[in-house]
């Protein structure tokens, strides 16, 4: 009996509750969804056009970036360059995440607030602090490809080294006891369980600083300003700014959301080990 | 007990570490005194930079803050971090009594502005401004802000909203209470936390933000700090390294804060 | 915490509702730095007018937000966007009557006179001066270092492809294109053949290699003692103001031809247009136009002046070479063309993100290592998947 009016009750309140998103999606959908619609709409205009209407139809702009072997060769490179940044944030990062997990949890608070505080900086501050380095101490660096990595890493370690401190500091340490009891020397504990047990926060650094490293536009244009390093971000952005050609960039937009959604989609298939560790619960 | 040693490798490798991390940021601080014009010689120590700075007419104007880049800048992620706060929060609420369905579909649609690349997310925005023949201003700024601070408050309310007891929140209603008190007297105090985190976040977000803006609003003559910054690249002016490290002291002042506050928490635990 | 941003809040908040517009207001749209703001300050106390300064960094962006609905009383764009905003009826016809204190008639620089006339006559003429009040005017030629570049080397156009000197291009299509296409040998920057343009994109693949640069407002700080570049690509404004700032630089238009252009005041449509003929007459009056042009070191519009500061004793005197600009029968001015600008937009993007693989050709291995990189990784996983789908079933 008490059951059916508790349930009647919370019906109301279901209602209300239900109500009290209706902004949220309102926005999500005209502010998120629409616009991608209307990117790949746009792609397949003309540029100039005003408005949606009246559709008109082309592959020109698709064609135009796949037949320019300049503008593909750019994609590619800033593929790369996202690779070399992600590796080189990997090799820093890792034993950094590692360390942090040894320490006292005072000093670890301390330390990752500071390996946290310049995230709260903002980025073109930071690019433009190291630029100031560089030029002062290292100039040869400028306009290579070792300084936009280097800018890259500089800007997106800490994206690498918080998931791997998360996912280390959550690995129960009898399961390394067990391994060393088990007969493991360190190195095979290292190789067979700590790595794998990290592997879904190494992954997710790994999308982190690869995602943002090859769609960025800021780096290149501090650390490479004779454009000898051209990156996919600066031809849209260019498009876009200098040129006005929105469908053109929506086209090139596209294919690089394409690229890097294969990217992704391996990256994500590689994670075989989400959810083994005993303290992790798999959350959606 | 394993007595931890000191690795001194370790620290050799965190020192590098850091001063990697936190050389230029020092540098900026260092040469915002510079009496030279220069960012790469040194002259004399002087405040002179930080005058030029407030009285700058483009970054503050006093009289008409609305062409003020810096009262613009601190305007716009305000109003958006209350609105995407506000939407945000109502939405994780919401959520928790919808069907698994709609809850799944929600959560992968936010995630989209989340983990799409910035300059993804700043094109399909144009697009649609344009198709809907907005002009780029502030306001379209302010409508990109909202767009990509919502999702991030849903992520950050959600959790917390999702652990917290319905039997409170029955009993509120048992008791008579209509909806909407239950709502602010009962549900959002208990999620109060993570309302201020998500709020936090909304406005670090929108107050740095740049990719989006630029491409929204920046082509305009309507800038952020972002902007000002990016457009007065090629032309170094020295008033802003004043302008760096003032914002750098402020967030020094906010992890310092931050940093005590966990400290007196983990004290009090222990 | 939640005090603090309480008080923030409330401390936007008043400032914001404290804004509000005193009196009447003048919207000038202008390049940045394109003005003496003394002369502004002047005008506002003697008219009592506020003005209000937008500025912006390419005339794409001004007719953009022109024809967003952005409003101004006025905008100095340049001649061919002047033309594209005629073309598409967002200004007004000028009213001569109303300007008192200049007579483009008589009092017209001569090269200047020779620019508006060559534009205003043919087929296409477009006569500037029907929507236009000149404001400042030049042309684009290489800025140099005397003291490193040796004279038999000034030949042209190709001295930018002279890898003894440290050279940097300007980086804007137009202004990349245009040296290009003189060099080449084209008829006409504004018509160019296929043969003529792919002519000028070769001329720039050869000559934007990893070891130059593309500048734009860098050239002020890189031009000043001790310059970073030998030779670079500028406007003779610009190069006014760096050769007074440093006595090493000289400056020389080619022979082959070069690009002549002209700014002015234009009224969109709406403009408060009392407000923007006083404006107008008070930048052209002697002294003004006088101190104008030696605040911002470009050609003024005005023959008198333009010709008091190239005598003796004046403050361009020893400068003729950039500020007196000679236009010779090569020189042209751009004109309204979008489809011929979108083309040399992509290729000008083509050109700079080839420029750092210096002339390899086709797709480097780096490239086709990627792609296949990439098919591979995403062919085989989504084949595992689907293997492993039909093992579950």
């Amino acid at each position: 009996m008490q059951n059916i009016e508790i349930k009647a009750r919370s019906k109301p309140k279901k209602k209300f509750e239900f109500y009290l998103g209706i902004p949220y999606y309102a926005v999500l959908i005209t502010l998120v969804v629409i616009p991608i619609f209307l990117m790949i709409v746009s792609s397949f205009q003309f540029d100039n056009q005003s408005g949606i209407y009246p559709i008109s139809f082309t592959l020109n702009h698709y064609l135009d970036f796949l037949r320019a072997t300049s503008f593909v060769r750019a994609m590619t490179s800033s593929l790369w360059i996202a690779a070399a940044t992600t590796v080189v944030a990997l090799i820093i990062g890792y034993p950094l995440a590692y360390i942090l997990t040894r320490m006292k949890p005072k000093s670890q608070i301390t330390f990752l607030l500071l390996i946290n505080a310049p995230m709260w900086i903002n980025m073109l501050l930071r690019v433009r602090a190291l630029e100031q380095i560089i030029r002062m101490f290292f100039p040869f660096l400028i306009d290579s490809f070792a300084g936009v990595v280097l800018g890259l890493v500089y800007v997106y370690l800490p994206f690498m080294v918080l998931p791997i401190f998360a996912v280390l500091s959550k690995i129960d340490p009898n399961l390394l006891e067990s391994s060393a009891d088990l007969g493991a020397n360190k190195f095979k504990t290292i190789t067979k369980v700590v790595i794998p047990l990290s592997l879904s926060g190494v992954l997710s650094g790994i999308l982190m600083v690869f995602l943002p490293a090859a769609t960025t536009i800021i780096i290149p244009q501090y650390l490479a300003p004779s454009q000898n390093i051209y990156m996919i971000g600066t031809l849209i952005e260019k498009s876009v700014i200098n040129s006005g050609r929105i469908s053109y960039a929506s086209a090139v937009a596209i294919i690089l959301s394409l690229v890097i959604l294969g990217i992704v989609y391996y990256i994500k298939k590689l994670d075989k080990y989400k959810g083994v560790n005993s303290n992790e619960k798999e959350t959606h | 007990m394993k007595k931890r040693r000191t690795n001194p490798s370790q620290v050799i490798f965190l020192i590098l570490v850091f001063l990697f991390i936190y050389a230029p940021i020092i540098s900026i601080a260092v040469f915002s005194f510079n009496e030279a014009n220069s960012l790469t010689r040194w002259e004399g120590f002087t405040f002179d930079r930080y005058i030029e700075l407030f009285t700058d007419r483009e970054l503050f104007n006093y009289t008409n803050p609305r062409q003020s880049i810096v009262f613009m800048t601190l305007w716009i992620a305000l109003i958006s971090t209350l609105v995407s706060t506000v939407l945000g929060t109502l939405a994780a609420i919401a959520l928790t009594q919808s069907k698994k369905v709609i809850r799944d579909i929600t959560m992968t649609v936010n995630n989209i502005p989340i983990v799409s690349p910035e300059i993804i997310t700043a094109v399909s925005l144009l697009v649609l401004f344009g198709a809907l023949s907005i002009a780029p201003s502030y306001n379209t700024m302010l409508l990109a802000h909202i767009a990509f601070s919502t999702p991030y408050v849903l992520i950050t309310v959600y959790p917390k909203v999702k652990s917290l007891d319905p039997n409170i929140a029955d009993a509120a209603y048992d008791l008579g209470a209509s909806p909407l008190k239950a709502l602010f007297l009962v549900i959002l105090p208990q999620i109060k936390v993570a309302i201020i985190a998500g709020a936090a976040i909304a406005f670090t977000m929108s107050f740095d933000d740049f990719i989006i803006s630029y491409f929204v609003a920046g082509s305009s003559g309507d800038k952020n700090i972002s902007i000002y910054l990016y457009t007065n690249r090629l032309s170094p002016k020295p008033i802003i390294n004043a302008l760096s490290t003032i914002i750098l002291m402020i967030i020094g002042g906010k992890i310092t804060y931050d940093y005590f506050k966990t400290n007196k928490k983990t004290e009090e635990l222990e | 915490m939640k005090k603090l941003l309480g008080l923030v809040l409330i401390l936007v908040f008043a400032i914001l509702l404290a804004s509000c517009d005193q009196g009447p207001t003048l919207r000038l749209y202008n390049w940045g730095e394109y003005i003496d703001d003394d002369l502004v300050a002047t005008f506002e106390e003697e008219y009592g007018v506020r003005v209000k300064q937008i500025a912006f960094d390419s005339n794409e962006v001004a007719i953009t937000q022109i024809k967003a609905g952005n409003q101004y009383d006025l905008a100095i764009p340049s001649d061919y966007a002047i033309e594209q905003l005629a073309a598409e009826d967002l200004i007004l016809t000028i009213d001569w009557t109303k300007i008192m204190s200049f007579d483009p008639a008589t009092d017209l620089a001569d090269g200047l006179s020779l620019i508006l006339d060559e534009v205003a006559t043919g087929v296409n003429g477009f006569d500037l001066l029907d929507y236009a009040v000149p404001y400042f005017w030049g042309n684009v030629g290489l800025l140099y270092n005397k003291e490193v570049v040796a004279t038999e080397d000034l030949v042209g156009w190709d001295l930018l492809h002279n890898t003894d000197y440290k050279i940097a291009f300007y980086n804007s299509s137009r202004d990349a294109f245009m040296p290009a296409l003189k060099a080449t040998g084209a008829v006409s920057i504004n018509n160019p053949t296929t043969a003529e343009f792919n002519a000028a994109v070769s001329w720039l693949n050869t000559g934007l290699t990893s070891d130059t640069d593309v500048i734009t407002d860098e050239i002020f700080d890189a031009m000043l003692n001790p310059a970073r570049y030998d030779v670079v690509v500028a406007y003779s404004g610009d190069a006014n103001y760096l050769m007074s700032e440093n006595e090493d630089l000289g400056f020389f238009t080619p022979e082959e031809g070069s690009n002549v252009w002209v700014d002015g005041f234009v009224l969109p449509k709406d403009s408060n247009t009392d407000l923007a003929y006083d404006f107008i007459n008070f930048m052209l009056e002697y002294d003004h136009a006088l101190q104008n042009t030696e605040y911002v070191g470009y050609s003024t519009p005005r023959k008198d002046v333009f010709l008091d500061v190239l005598a003796s004793g004046g403050s361009f005197e020893d400068y003729s070479d950039s500020y007196d600009v000679r236009i010779n029968d090569n020189d042209e001015v751009y004109r309204y063309n979008s489809d011929l600008k979108e083309q040399m937009d992509t290729k000008w993007q083509e050109i700079l993100a080839n420029k750092g693989f210096d002339g390899e050709e086709g797709l480097g291995t780096g490239t086709i290592v990627a792609i296949i990189v990439i098919g591979v990784l995403v062919i085989s996983s989504a084949a595992f998947s689907i293997i492993k789908k039909r093992r579950s079933i």
